[in-house]
């Protein structure tokens, strides 16, 4: 089966992610995109905007082991669900845990909003502290 | 196109739920099935076996009066993976709940759920409403 069009946007958003490249993710992202990150550490909030929103992911990004990575994408005409195994390394602290990114798609292919939580929010914080 | 059949197994799960039949839920989880709750709020978190999760229903049933309810509005399923955007409205004495939740799921190939998380469009109603 062919893989939806907005699940193929997905994968190309969390491959330039990975990679940094920051400029690609921005093409697939409206100007008033919005992310929720989960959570009680110092990337968890609300961010508001595409200049925002590629800020908290370049942050996010640092460390971001490429080994990780997309799990399961499942999408519709309106929304991905993504599973993103995350693996990290930042300041002699490691992360392993699965995100669960819900993911808004508008009617020209580009992603609105997405929310992500982690599997292990403890550990998500304590890594982000 | 016919609907996969984990999008067919989400359906029936929650329409059993809406029923407020919780034994019959039951046989939807994995016995070692972990839960993850988003947001800041009493029942936020993750719970670890279907024991715990069930006494999270039950919890969930109480301060509702059972009139917790899930609409479906879009699934999505691959063979081992579910995605549910569903509209959840509840009321709790003069508090009333109307959010979309994105539920993803983890499933086995004996059809029973693994994993589950809670994302909320609107976490600040939904912390408001359970606090």
């Amino acid at each position: 089966m062919t893989e939806h069009p907005n699940a193929a946007t997905a994968r190309r958003s969390f491959e330039a992610w990975t990679s940094g490249r920051l400029d690609v993710l921005g093409e697939y992202i409206t100007d008033d995109a919005v992310l929720h990150f989960a959570g009680n550490n110092a990337m968890s909030g609300t961010y508001r905007g595409r200049d925002a929103v590629m800020g908290a992911l370049g942050r996010a990004s640092q460390g971001l082991d490429p080994r990780g990575g997309l799990e399961a994408v499942l999408a519709s005409d309106d929304h991905v669900m993504a599973f993103f195994h995350s693996t990290a390394e930042r300041d002699g602290k490691t992360l392993d845990v699965v995100l669960a990114f819900s993911i808004k798609v508008n009617a020209e292919g580009k992603l609105t909003e997405a929310w992500s939580l982690a599997n292990d929010q403890r550990a998500f914080d304590q890594f982000w502290s | 196109m016919a609907e996969h059949p984990n999008a067919s197994l989400l359906r029936e799960a929650i329409s059993t739920f809406n029923r407020g039949d919780l034994g019959a839920y039951r046989e939807y989880f994995t016995d070692d099935v972990v839960w993850h709750v988003g947001g800041s709020h009493p029942l936020s978190g993750d719970y670890r076996g279907r024991d715990a999760i069930f006494e999270y229903f039950a919890k969930i049933r109480d301060l509702t009066g059972g009139g917790l309810r899930s609409e479906p509005q879009d699934i999505l399923a691959d063979d081992s993976h579910g995605g549910v955007f569903t509209r959840v409205t509840a009321d709790r004495g003069d508090r009333h709940l109307d959010v979309v939740l994105a539920q993803a799921f983890r499933i086995n190939p004996d059809g029973k759920f693994t994993e589950y998380w809670a994302l909320a469009d609107d976490q600040d109603a939904v912390n408001a409403f359970w606090s």
